[in-house]
């Protein structure tokens, strides 16, 4: 009896001490706020790293607003995504997290997010705020918008000789298929010998980077990939199937490299260690990464006369974890990220992007940085929060290797991609 | 009559012996399957989890749903039946030649073939792949490079982005990735054939062909059956092999029902349709494992 009542205290006390601290509340008036960011602030000049300048960001957050504590969770590009999906799942999700409509409009879509009717949008540019929403209501406060463009190895193509075939004395460095034609030829010609430069590399292996081949194959003849309104895939007019047999043309003289089974990642590799004379998928960010070269934005080739370019849109968000105090503390940080008379600009400045407020311009130094600020005028509309993009973006890179590898013509494979993507918009809705 | 039957005494402490592993079993094994069972009955296109029934069973499987997942979920299917019909024979050809080339070498021979052909079954996949897609690469790949020089290929060739070759090149892989576990099994098992019996066969005046066909290949049976079922499984899963080296392409030629599972539920977050996908995985993998068990399985105890 007497080794069953010590035997019954001990076990007692084991659980009270395993227990212990579960359920206690925290006494403290600080409200703890988790933050989640991809690599995107690697352009300060202070703090080289992503996670150093997150560091001193909320650190500057911290000391101005004493209540709040930021808990911050450095996630990569590779497997970020995924690890998000798994947080928001398990319903552990980020309070804030600095990502790009693509994904943030899903998860507003599916009620994950706090949308911020606190934020003014006049002052903002329209295509970013367009990009933000979902259903009129901004989810996503755009801070910086970037366009992808076309980019040129120059110290090559002077090499070369063949600098002179490039647009960029026209106004606005526009140019049309024929004339890339020419640059394509005339750089294939030159590099005869050199089996380990391209001219250029069209990749379509999967879905990494994928807005290059297709911002590359809707400008050619002036179609898009949607309408205007976004409402529904358009890529198989007259002007999308001329630009997908013109590529398929193209692809078999050799002018477009090798790239069925090649990513964006082969093409930014293949640009910056100089293996490519050109490259379909270039923007600021990815200037920043040249470092041996002379390089030049292009826009892409358009029988128009004018580009018309996807652009990226980033910034922060906000989770509805249902805790209101979390979630206007979450604002505050949004808001310190983005208007703050120190940080604001610096946030913007690391992030390489230019400014989704309107009319504020200059921010950078560089010929080239200044060129790529003017094209905000000619962004396209942004598509990327279409209901059921993911799922189009597979059918779309799929298509394009049938027609590369002669298994469909190009009107067939536009035909039935347009077909397919159009019956996602509803399955996702 | 009446039968008088003996009540058997179970001694219930046995259990306690088996209850770690229980536990594990039950926790990551079988709940998560009965959940997968589960989850597949659920659309999750919004906040909450929406029953819809069979509908995801349907869209993959029905022409007539006119779903956009089926036709890539039938290409899959096939590439991924298409994929273990293929490796699996092969592993188990390759792995017992090589084993029965090395088993009766010295030691130190023996230890450094196994060695070798271990290393790619312990090395990391992405490594592994990094270096196939070097290999494979349509412009500087060095497996170009080799048949342009022997005269096999004029023009270098897209394996991978080629239709016709690049799920024979995702194969080629596999099997190199795949041969390491059933030589060193096969090795083992060919060391426990009595050599009284192979050299009573031989005295006789057996072929050696004869002596493999008659005596060693029915007493290693048991080891080919667990090494056909082990590599049907993970040929039936491949998929690190897909998404580093193709991402399903050229238009679907190497895609296969893992791959579409991880974009399913990873990229997509379509968690319903992606335990659907695993549950028809499951039991075409469970249905042939039987007959695998039931065929190889005649005469071995």
């Amino acid at each position: 009896m007497k080794n069953k009542v010590v035997k019954g205290l001990l076990v007692t006390a084991i659980a009270a001490t395993a227990f212990a601290g579960c359920g206690a509340k925290k006494s403290s008036s600080v409200t703890e706020i988790t933050y989640w960011n991809f690599p995107n602030f690697a352009g300060d000049k202070e703090f080289k790293k992503n996670e150093d300048y997150d560091a001193a960001l909320i650190k500057a957050f911290e000391a101005k607003n004493p209540g709040i504590k930021v808990k911050y969770q450095k996630i990569e590009f590779s497997d970020g995504p995924a690890k998000i999906e798994a947080a928001i799942q398990s319903k552990t999700a980020p309070d804030v997290i600095y990502d790009a409509p693509g994904r943030v409009i899903t998860w507003a879509s599916k009620g994950h997010l706090v949308p911020l009717d606190h934020v003014d949008t006049s002052k903002l540019l329209e295509s970013a705020v367009k990009a933000s929403s979902y259903n009129g209501k901004l989810y996503m406060y755009p801070q910086g918008v970037a366009p992808f463009t076309m980019g040129v190895n120059k110290t090559l193509t002077d090499e070369l000789g063949i600098t002179n075939l490039l647009p960029l004395a026209k106004e606005g460095r526009n140019w049309t298929v024929e004339e890339y034609e020419k640059f394509l030829r005339a750089a294939k010609e030159k590099l005869a010998g050199k089996e380990d430069v391209s001219p250029t590399l069209f990749y379509t292996k999967s879905q990494a980077g994928d807005q290059g081949p297709r911002a590359f194959i809707s400008n050619l003849f002036n179609s898009w990939i949607t309408d205007k309104d976004v409402s529904k895939y358009t890529i198989n007019d007259e002007g999308g199937v001329k630009a997908l047999e013109w590529t398929k043309k193209a692809y078999d003289a050799g002018l477009l490299g090798k790239g069925i089974a090649l990513e964006a990642k082969d093409a930014v590799e293949g640009f910056k260690s100089g293996k490519l004379v050109s490259t379909i998928l270039f923007s600021p960010g990815l200037a920043k990464q040249v470092e041996k070269f002379e390089y030049k934005f292009l826009p892409f080739p358009n029988s128009s006369g004018k580009a018309t370019y996807e652009y990226l849109v980033a910034g922060p968000a906000i989770f509805d974890n249902k805790d209101a105090k979390k979630i206007e503390a979450a604002k505050k940080f949004i808001d310190f990220m983005i208007n703050d008379a120190d940080w604001g600009k610096r946030t913007l400045l690391a992030s390489g992007n230019f400014s989704a407020v309107k009319g504020v311009t200059g921010l950078y130094e560089g010929e080239e940085l200044k060129f790529a600020e003017t094209l905000s005028s000619q962004f396209g509309p942004y598509y990327n929060t279409i209901a059921g993009f993911s799922q189009m973006r597979p059918l779309w890179f799929n298509m394009v290797q049938g027609v590369l590898n002669g298994q469909q013509t190009a009107k067939e494979g536009l035909d039935s991609f347009v077909t397919n993507a159009n019956k996602t918009i509803a399955e996702a809705k | 009559m009446k039968h008088k039957t003996k009540k058997k005494k179970i001694d219930y402490s046995g259990y306690i012996f088996i209850l770690p592993i229980l536990t594990f079993f039950s926790v990551f094994v079988l709940f998560p399957m009965l959940r997968g069972i589960q989850l597949s009955l659920y659309s999750f296109t919004k906040r909450d989890p929406i029953f819809v029934g069979f509908k995801h069973y349907a869209d993959l499987l029905l022409k007539s749903n006119d779903a956009t997942i089926h036709t890539p979920f039938m290409k899959s299917l096939f590439n991924t039946i298409t994929i273990t019909a293929i490796a699996v024979p092969i592993v188990v050809l390759i792995s017992i030649f090589i084993a029965v080339t090395i088993y009766d070498k010295k030691p130190a021979v023996r230890s450094f073939f196994r060695g070798v052909f271990y290393i790619p079954a312990i090395s990391s996949v992405v490594s592994i792949t990094v270096v196939w897609a070097w290999i494979y690469h349509p412009q500087f790949g060095i497996l170009n490079y080799v048949f342009k020089n022997i005269g096999l290929i004029k023009e270098s060739v897209d394996w991978l982005g080629d239709p016709r070759t690049a799920i024979y090149a995702i194969i080629a892989i596999l099997i190199t990735t795949s041969i390491g576990q059933p030589i060193i099994l096969y090795v083992a098992a060919l060391g426990n054939v009595p050599k009284d019996l192979l050299e009573a066969a031989e005295i006789d005046g057996a072929t050696p062909w004869q002596v493999f066909r008659k005596i060693t290949w029915p007493l290693i049976r048991p080891t080919t059956l667990y090494i056909v079922v082990v590599t049907t499984i993970n040929s039936f899963q491949i998929f690190a092999l897909i998404q580093l080296l193709t991402a399903g392409g050229p238009n679907y030629a190497t895609s296969t029902i893992m791959y579409l599972v991880y974009k399913a539920a990873i990229i997509d977050g379509r968690h319903g349709l992606a335990s659907a996908m695993g549950m028809i995985l499951a039991i075409i993998i469970a249905i042939i494992s039987i007959v695998q068990f039931k065929v190889l399985n005649k005469g071995t105890e």
